[in-house]
């Protein structure tokens, strides 16, 4: 166990590696040139030739590419990503950390939403298949599925904001500002999860061992929770693990219609600033949040499958 | 041989509904019964309608097969059961091997517990007497290193092993009538043998048992008296030697046939060795 678990780190660093390249690689393939755009920022009334090189030689952009992904690369290791262009008095690490809690508690009440809803109603749908409960839920897991957030968002401001006047329509402070971007986030996932749910119980159903536990006159509860439930919620443990980072990532568009004051309000405020290095932390930032999570929920899937943990 | 039935099955049938509403007959109006001590084999190929016939008394069909007819167990209708009642005469009083020990359990949970959890389904033991009453009913079915077994997960034991537990289990809470459903199907040729000692050894018991299978030689090693089934409904009735040699049914004399081939070609390869031996 012990050695599948180190192998399992040891694969995710090289991996991580590749991701800071490609991260680095992307930004700047971007086709502007980030000196110009440091002084347009900044307000530089008139840009010269000069002070463009000048800025160049500021930002450390006339060395080689290698060596710049390079330097920026063992500034990262040791957490130093630089100091926003749009305000040199800010570094970035700073600037995400002070969005960085909002977007994870987004996150996280969107992920108790998620398993809050998606284990009952895709519990119910499995063991009730075909009755009306199960096709009102399907039809509507397939048109939430069907429907961008950022609409279901705007629906849910004017429905419950605005119409019944119950939640505030923006911003951040209470717990009821964030009532409605975390339903706005959690729907699309909660119909995911519903669908797992049910589809990998009925799967299981079919198995052999359900038979068998029926011929041995095993309580049909107890076949449903202790055997069939947990071997379902066996596959779906992965693919929690993708989901969160998701959940942080997906919150872009969800944050910029409610105002929610996270990392995707600052992501999509440093895109239309051209502020590089955030964007490029950013990106860095949830592509490590996805090889991370996805190492660890592996490592879970891993331990608490008899199968896999290769007992002898 | 006693004249007691302990089960009767009159007018069975078994429809499938369809997604379009239709029905399709899978068990066309079958009736036979069963006496005390006594084992009878059911044969016929796959989808000959054999297995399901049992499955659908013990109430393991799902809701989509319609189930007519009747199947008094000691005078109790089977048939007319609620769910709850039925799963009380499963793995109770009315127990069932099957054809793939390999996935017959859930391979997330221990040995000892889906022992222990057959066994609490129907009758209050402490911890102490079911632990016992394991590593007993583990050393009865001569498995070694009981404590061990306990402990494993079904992936980390063979296919015979597990045939050997599931056998513990169908004996263990003293059945009236066991259902062994293509038994040795899914295992290896020796292990095959070991297992049919078994079934040899549990016919010796005197419990009533109905042995299911597509194999005319396994059918023929354990059985009393035979059953054929071909497409859903009985093809013949009577004993083996009944079925051996006047075997009306055309599918019935294709099968006895191919069994006499197989059997004069053993006895020729026997007598061509024999005389080898002799002639070297």
């Amino acid at each position: 166990m012990k050695t599948y678990i180190l192998k399992r780190i040891g694969s995710a660093i090289p991996l991580l590696f590749c991701i800071s390249f490609l991260c680095f690689v992307f930004i700047n393939l971007i086709p502007s040139d980030p000196a110009e755009v440091a002084l347009r920022v900044r307000q530089t009334p008139v840009i010269t030739e000069q002070a463009i090189e000048e800025v160049r030689e500021e930002l450390g952009l006339n060395a080689p590419y290698l060596v710049r992904y390079g330097r920026w690369l063992m500034n990262c290791l040791s957490f130093n990503f630089g100091v926003s262009y749009t305000n040199p008095s800010r570094t970035v690490l700073g600037e995400i950390s002070r969005c960085l809690p909002a977007t994870v508690q987004l996150a996280m009440v969107s992920l108790i939403f998620v398993i809050l809803l998606s284990l009952p109603i895709g519990f119910l749908c499995a063991v009730f298949q075909n009755s009306w409960f199960d096709k009102i839920v399907r039809a509507i897991v397939f048109m939430t599925t069907a429907m961008p957030a950022y609409w279901i968002g705007l629906l849910l401001i004017w429905f419950v904001s605005i119409y019944l006047d119950l939640l505030p329509t923006s911003g951040s402070g209470s717990m009821k500002h964030i009532i409605l971007p975390a339903i706005t986030v959690s729907l699309t996932y909660i119909s995911t999860y519903i669908r797992l749910i049910r589809n990998n119980m009925l799967e299981n159903m079919k198995e052999d061992y359900v038979l068998y536990a029926n011929v041995r006159g095993l309580k049909q509860t107890n076949i449903l929770i202790r055997h069939i439930l947990k071997n379902s919620l066996h596959t779906c443990i992965v693919a929690i693990g993708m989901s969160i980072p998701q959940l942080i990532s997906g919150t872009i568009v969800v944050e910029n219609v409610f105002a929610w004051p996270g990392l995707g309000k600052l992501c999509i405020e440093s895109i239309f600033n051209r502020d590089y290095p955030v964007i490029q932390t950013y990106v860095l930032l949830i592509g490590t949040l996805f090889v991370v999570f996805n190492l660890i929920f592996d490592i879970i899937s891993y331990v608490t499958d008899p199968r896999l943990r290769g007992d002898k | 041989m006693s004249e007691k039935k302990i089960l009767e099955i009159k007018n069975l049938t078994v429809d499938l509904r369809n997604t379009n509403k239709q029905t399709q007959k899978i068990i066309h109006d079958i009736s036979f019964e069963l006496y005390e001590g006594e084992c009878l084999g059911i044969l016929g190929e796959s989808g000959s309608g054999k297995s399901m016939s049992v499955k659908a008394i013990l109430g393991l069909l799902n809701s989509n097969f319609i189930i007519n007819g009747k199947a008094m167990f000691f005078g109790v209708d089977l048939l007319s059961q609620t769910n709850e009642k039925l799963r009380q005469y499963r793995g109770n009083k009315i127990t069932m091997i099957l054809q793939n020990p390999m996935t017959c359990f859930d391979p997330l949970y221990t040995m000892e517990k889906q022992i222990k959890e057959t066994w609490m389904s129907h009758i209050r033991l402490s911890k102490h007497e079911m632990k016992d009453k394991a590593m007993d009913m583990l050393a009865r079915m001569q498995l070694k290193d009981p404590e061990e077994i306990l402990k494993k997960y079904p992936h980390q034991l063979s296919g015979g092993m597990l045939q050997r537990i599931t056998i513990g289990l169908a004996l263990s809470m003293e059945p009236d009538l066991i259902v062994a459903d293509e038994p040795t199907t899914a295992i290896d040729a020796i292990t095959q043998y070991e297992i049919m000692k078994e079934f040899e050894e549990i016919k010796k018991r005197k419990t009533a048992m109905i042995f299911i299978s597509h194999d005319l030689s396994v059918v023929s090693q354990i059985a009393d008296r035979i059953i054929v089934m071909n497409q859903g409904k009985i093809a013949e009735q009577g004993d083996l030697n009944h079925i051996m040699l006047h075997a009306k049914d055309s599918y019935t004399k294709q099968l006895v046939s191919s069994k006499r081939m197989v059997l004069e070609k053993y006895n020729a390869i026997l007598q061509k060795g024999y005389k080898d031996d002799y002639t070297r």
